[in-house]
């Protein structure tokens, strides 16, 4: 039985740090990215569970389908993709981000046809993530040290509470447009980012064969070293499911937007 | 220098075993030193050590140390280059803020900030083998407020050459030397005006790359 969490992440190797280059587009296998949609449980969606799936199956086309219990999963090695549907959850994984422009059409038109197949109208809450692991060719003191002055104040002004600091961690929250956002963001070492990757559930799925297929030991390796840790989370709460698809035409470009803005306030690119 | 380690020769020669004390086992000393440098790389370095036949067991002891202090220093070109886009900006807001001032006197006070602010970023830079000529720009466009010359930026003209080579150091990855060259020739025009000093000598002897 799959165990199903939330997570996300980025990857590549260009100067990502001169003005206008989008660091998601360099950076797709260094990120996980997430989308779920919760809604509340009713009666008749045991009878339309099965329905839902076939309808989400034949939109995203993976190779794989399975059964939980009270969920249907679905797999798709080759594009690092899984999602499942349940009736509580609909949830979408990738390993990597290219998926969520490349594919995005797919995955709109096979979410909403489970959704409205499985006839849910309200969303409790539907989100967006992407968890970027970025390698910015600095050791962690150093993205550690920059973070003061781009995300927070000097670091001597902060010698009273804090000592001499040699990490941290900054989350913002806030509103853009009609999204909620938290953002997430921190230096990590490689022990660090290989241990922030590892409690990531569900990722052993998006492989064809858990024991045969390197695609995770690679997405590891290449994430274990100094980077700067990027996690923005994007959401509303109490929707109409009618706005599925605005919700993720909305969601996707954003993300990666703050993504870039992130980096370019550490970088001084602003 | 990464990572290096140096293990002491002299401490592998197992003393001799006292008579009076049959049980003793000879100690072979093995100390590794991991120096680690500001660019942490992985390495690995093997040392074959002979451990001669002794009557009694012989105790190997490997002490090894992590000298870890030079890989906190901040000196990677990328962390170089950011401190630099971040400080010229600075310094360009700075020198954009004198139209507020350009009428008084001491306009002097007012672009001493801006002097010690480069002072400041050149002082960080003075290592940096990827910001030579940085430093060359820096140090031309210091020079331009030295000597008297602070007084050309009453001049809208003046500031707006300043403006623009500090914009070229904010933009520009890397600096070339063609930006040199032209951070040159708008501070020479610049200069031309008015001016008591010559943008590009200064007393320092660093050389752009």
């Amino acid at each position: 039985m799959w165990v199903i969490c939330f997570g996300f992440s980025l990857g590549s190797t260009k100067a990502f740090w001169a003005k206008g280059i989008a660091v998601l587009a360099d950076y797709s296998n260094r990120a996980v990215g997430y989308f779920a949609v919760d809604y509340d449980h009713q009666f008749q969606f045991a009878h339309k569970l099965a329905d839902a799936a076939q309808a989400l199956y034949a939109r995203l086309k993976p190779v794989h389908l399975g059964v939980g219990p009270d969920l249907y999963i679905m797999r798709d090695p080759p594009r690092r993709l899984l999602a499942h549907i349940g009736s509580k959850k609909l949830y979408f994984q990738t390993l990597g981000s290219y998926q969520w422009t490349e594919f995005l059409t797919d995955i709109i038109a096979s979410a909403k046809a489970g959704i409205e197949t499985l006839g849910v109208r309200l969303f409790q809450r539907i989100g967006f993530r992407i968890s970027a692991f970025l390698p910015l060719k600095m050791t962690h003191a150093e993205i550690c040290d920059l973070a003061f002055g781009g995300y927070l104040v000097p670091k001597q002004d902060l010698a009273d509470v804090a000592g001499p600091i040699d990490d941290l961690l900054v989350q913002l929250y806030g509103t853009r447009r009609s999204l909620k956002t938290r953002l997430s963001i921190a230096p990590q070492t490689a022990a660090q980012a290989s241990a922030s990757f590892l409690v990531d559930g569900n990722l052993e799925a998006v492989l064809e064969h858990k024991w045969l297929d390197p695609g995770l030991r690679e997405f590891h390796e290449r994430i274990a070293a100094d980077s700067l840790w990027v996690d923005i989370d994007l959401y509303q709460t109490e929707k109409d499911s009618s706005l599925l698809e605005a919700f993720l035409e909305e969601a996707v470009p954003e993300a990666m937007r703050i993504i870039d803005a992130a980096v370019a306030r550490l970088m001084g690119t602003v | 220098m990464l990572n290096r380690s140096t293990t002491t020769e002299s401490s592998l020669r197992p003393p001799s075993p006292p008579k009076a004390s049959p049980t003793y086992a000879p100690v072979y000393n093995v100390e590794i030193r991991h120096e680690l440098g500001c660019r942490p790389e992985d390495s690995m370095e093997t040392r074959d050590i002979v451990v001669r036949p002794s009557e009694y067991p012989s105790l190997v002891r490997v002490m090894s140390r992590t000298v870890a202090g030079p890989a906190q220093k901040l000196g990677s070109p990328e962390y170089l280059a950011a401190i630099r886009r971040r400080r010229v900006a600075a310094i360009r807001e700075l020198v954009a803020d004198l139209v507020s001032h350009a009428t008084r006197e001491d306009l002097a006070v007012c672009t001493f900030p801006i002097v010690e602010s480069i002072r400041s970023l050149l002082d960080k830079l003075d290592d940096a083998e990827a910001e030579g000529n940085t430093r060359e720009i820096l140090r031309q466009l210091r020079d331009t407020f030295l000597d008297g010359g602070w007084h050309q930026y009453r001049r809208p003209d003046a500031r707006e050459a300043a403006v623009t080579v500090l914009r070229q150091l904010e933009s520009r990855e890397p600096i070339e030397p063609d930006d040199v060259t032209r951070a040159f020739d708008v501070l020479w025009k610049l200069q031309k005006h008015s001016l008591a000093t010559f943008p590009g000598i200064g007393d320092e002897d660093e050389i752009p790359h």
